[in-house]
């Protein structure tokens, strides 16, 4: 089991606490400006996110520099991961947008619940003024925000982690909209008004590489791709996340999913996320090493299209001949 | 003329270092320098003093990393320690250039991020500056090789002179290859592998221009009407827009809005030959497969196809990198560099995928084609009855006196669309123009 330890420097402030005999450090950043690497390090590592140090690098140079971070990389490499372990960390909330085809504008801000504000106008009309109506018709109780308006309403103290997820899927409109939220974090309802972000959200964007993202976009963020782990940092990640699982069939298991990976003509390459699932599918159905049997059965958590199972030679990946 | 920064960094104290990084107009020499190095790299387009002005305001006064004087040697090429503020504007916005010159684009505004990471960092490592750069100016991960490339030749060694490369010329020569063995490239009916020696010539740059323009073309034929709707001043009755727009007269409804069905942008279907006639041509085809990428998936389909037809689309939109797709996974298929038989191709694109009116059927071939031309009309009828738009690609320009005479390409203007050269898949420009736009 990991012991954490708190720094008592200026910088963090922080309090220990037992649960039963294992030690866990509660790291607490009272602000932003004095984060250090090492907190960034050791706060992903306490909510189970393994970074590397380009990770680490990245993330601080966002929260310092006061950029988005672009995540690109495989599927499955843990970028969504990381917004949810750096709102954790920051202990924050984490307002998320996720993209698809044909996304507005509208469904990413706001829109107004005109049923509601038809029945009350219906309601209002024998007793109250114009003006009133349209005061009431008007009000935020009859908005339904999206989540970038969540984001800039977003009291604070402490920022929110704003993760918009899967960009590449949304057009290219919504990707030059997005850009001109992201430099101003403003938002204009012209009924109401501009708000503007009392506290600058953190911002994640993730893409996994299905549209070439815009240059703009590209340049306003610092950029980080993510790719598989080494072995010794995925085992570690398998082990954090599936904790009944012994180190060896861990080991083992990411030894026959670098395998996979090695292998030129597989298309769908497995990620972390999937040998996660495997390892804990074999821990599951009681397996305690990786037998011919054992891959057998659970080898569709690894490989997801017809053609690579059809290709791989599972006697080949775990080292036995035939 | 750039001026010398001569002062030691150990016998300087913190202020006056501060001083000199960040207020050259004090010091006379600093400031020509700083000018001399914008100037000369474009950072700044010109010399003036509220550029110099804009810059000093945008760099943040940390460097105690950086300068600090008791940094240990360890680090080859001495560590960035040795290097004075002023001296590392220099050669960070000289590496920037550098970098601009080798294809990555890289902004003065990102050049100043960088500045100000590695001030936030700067551990004195190499290593350190090197993910700190690659985190602030590199922006595509296809240009992290460049990148590790120039950094380990331009920071761990002295040298500031790197040369730029050459543009890549390449000269066909008529009759560089002999008639008989150009003829068998063309028209053999064993299929040649990939010659491991020969490397057809891609570029990035093109690919990402075979991108805008693919992505415009879908844009200009947008073949059907989608589930969504837009305003028009035809069409039918929009109840719920109705009911919105009645809200400015406080739920009566004064104007009915009409709305009609919005042209979803053409899906492709990009047929490519890669027959041994096309050898010319490969790199084009590459870049071809590489643009397709930036295309949503599931709005492009990519065939490549000699005397076989292969289907490539789950390689190209498979999200690994494209480099070593197309160096191992293509050439694996054994269609590079045989005969072309352009009818049975389409036949069998007929069988294999499923298309209809809402596809642009592109085929990308020299149209030297030695296969069965009843073959190819029939096929060539059938899918000009259920594809919406059917476009061929020459290599050639018509503007340059390429006259359609083979007899496949003169059966094909029969029932293709549009005949385009393939400069109009690298310019968006020339495109519309085909298309009157």
């Amino acid at each position: 089991m990991t012991t954490f330890t708190t720094k008592t420097t200026s910088d963090v402030s922080g309090s220990e606490e037992v649960v039963g005999k294992v030690e866990v450090a509660r790291v607490t950043f009272k602000d932003l400006s004095t984060i250090t690497l090492d907190d960034i390090d050791k706060g992903l590592r306490l909510k189970g996110y393994i970074p590397d140090r380009d990770i680490v690098l990245a993330v601080y140079l966002a929260l310092k520099l006061g950029k988005p971070l672009l995540v690109e990389g495989e599927p499955g490499c843990g970028k969504t991961e990381l917004a949810k372990a750096l709102a954790e960390l920051l202990e924050t909330d984490l307002i998320r947008l996720q993209c698809y085809e044909g996304i507005e504008a509208s469904q990413a801000i706001y829109d107004w619940n005109y049923p509601k504000q038809l029945i009350a106008i219906r309601l209002l009309e024998k007793s109250a003024g114009v003006d009133d109506i349209e005061k009431e018709i008007y009000s935020e109780k009859y908005m339904i925000k999206g989540p970038l308006l969540k984001a800039v309403l977003h009291e604070g103290p402490k920022p929110p982690v704003l993760l918009i997820d899967e960009i590449d899927r949304a057009d290219e409109e919504f990707e030059a909209f997005l850009l001109e939220f992201l430099s101003e974090f403003q938002v204009t309802v012209p009924e109401l008004g501009t708000f503007k972000a009392k506290v600058k959200p953190i911002v994640v964007l993730t893409s996994n590489r299905t549209r070439d993202i815009g240059d703009g976009l590209r340049r306003r963020c610092i950029y980080l791709y993510i790719t598989y782990p080494d072995r010794r940092r995925e085992v570690e990640i398998v082990l954090s996340k599936v904790k009944s699982a012994r180190r060896e069939l861990v080991e083992k298991a990411v030894d026959v999913v670098n395998n996979i990976r090695s292998q030129k003509d597989i298309l769908k390459k497995p990620g972390i996320s999937e040998t996660i699932e495997w390892v804990r599918a074999l821990t599951e159905l009681g397996y305690n090493e990786i037998t011919y049997q054992a891959l057998r059965d659970t080898i569709t958590l690894l490989v997801k299209v017809k053609n690579d199972l059809d290709r791989l030679d599972l006697r080949k990946l775990l080292g036995v001949e035939a | 003329m750039r001026a010398p920064v001569d002062l030691p960094v150990h016998k300087l104290n913190s202020s006056f270092r501060l001083e000199k990084a960040y207020m050259p107009s004090t010091l006379d020499v600093n400031q020509n320098s700083v000018k001399a190095v914008g100037a000369e790299t474009g950072l700044m387009s010109s010399s003036t003093s509220k550029d110099l002005d804009n810059l000093k305001q945008r760099l943040q006064p940390s460097f105690s990393g950086l300068m600090n004087p008791n940094y240990p040697p360890s680090q080859p090429g001495g560590g960035l320690s040795y290097y004075s503020s002023l001296e590392l504007i220099e050669k960070l916005v000289s590496f920037a250039k550098l970098l601009r010159d080798h294809g990555i684009k890289c902004s003065p505004a990102e050049v100043v991020e960088a500045f100000n990471a590695i001030s936030l960092l700067g551990d004195g490592s190499l290593e350190t500056l090197r993910v700190a750069l690659r985190l602030t100016l590199v922006k595509r991960v296809e240009d992290y090789r460049t990148f590790d490339s120039l950094f380990n030749t331009f920071w761990s060694s002295e040298r500031m002179d790197f040369p730029r490369p050459k543009t890549s010329v390449r000269v066909v020569v008529e009759g560089e290859i002999d008639a008989v063995s150009r003829f068998l490239s063309m028209y053999s009916p064993l299929e040649v592998v990939w010659r491991e020696s020969f490397k057809p010539i891609t570029s990035l740059h093109r690919a990402r221009s075979i991108g805008s323009s693919l992505r415009a073309y879908r844009r200009i034929l947008s073949l059907q009407y989608g589930r969504r709707r837009v305003r028009s001043t035809k069409g039918f009755i929009d109840f719920r827009r109705s009911m919105k727009a009645s809200l400015r007269t406080f739920g009566e409804i004064v104007k009915l809005v009409k709305t009609r069905r919005k042209k979803n942008r053409a899906k492709l279907a990009v047929l490519l030959d890669v027959s041994g006639s096309m050898r010319d041509h490969w790199g084009l085809v590459i870049d071809v497969l590489r643009a397709l990428r930036s295309l949503p998936s599931g709005s492009y389909k990519a065939l490549i196809f000699s005397t076989r037809l292969a289907d490539v689309t789950s390689i190209v939109s498979s999200t690994g990198d494209l480099e070593g797709v197309v160096g191992s996974v293509l050439k694996e298929f054994s269609v590079w560099g045989s005969g072309t038989r352009i009818g049975e191709a389409l036949q069998r694109l007929l069988k294999v995928t499923r298309l209809d009116k809402s596809w642009c059927l592109m085929i990308l071939s020299d149209g030297w084609d030695l296969g069965d031309l009843r073959i190819l009309e029939e096929s060539l009828k059938t899918l000009k009855s259920i594809t919406g738009h059917m476009v061929w690609v020459t290599p050639y320009n018509p503007e340059g006196g390429f006259k359609p005479a083979t007899a496949c390409l003169r059966i094909a203007l029969g029932y293709v669309d549009k005949l385009l050269p393939s400069t109009s898949l690298e310019n968006p420009g020339i495109l519309k123009r085909y298309y009157r736009l």
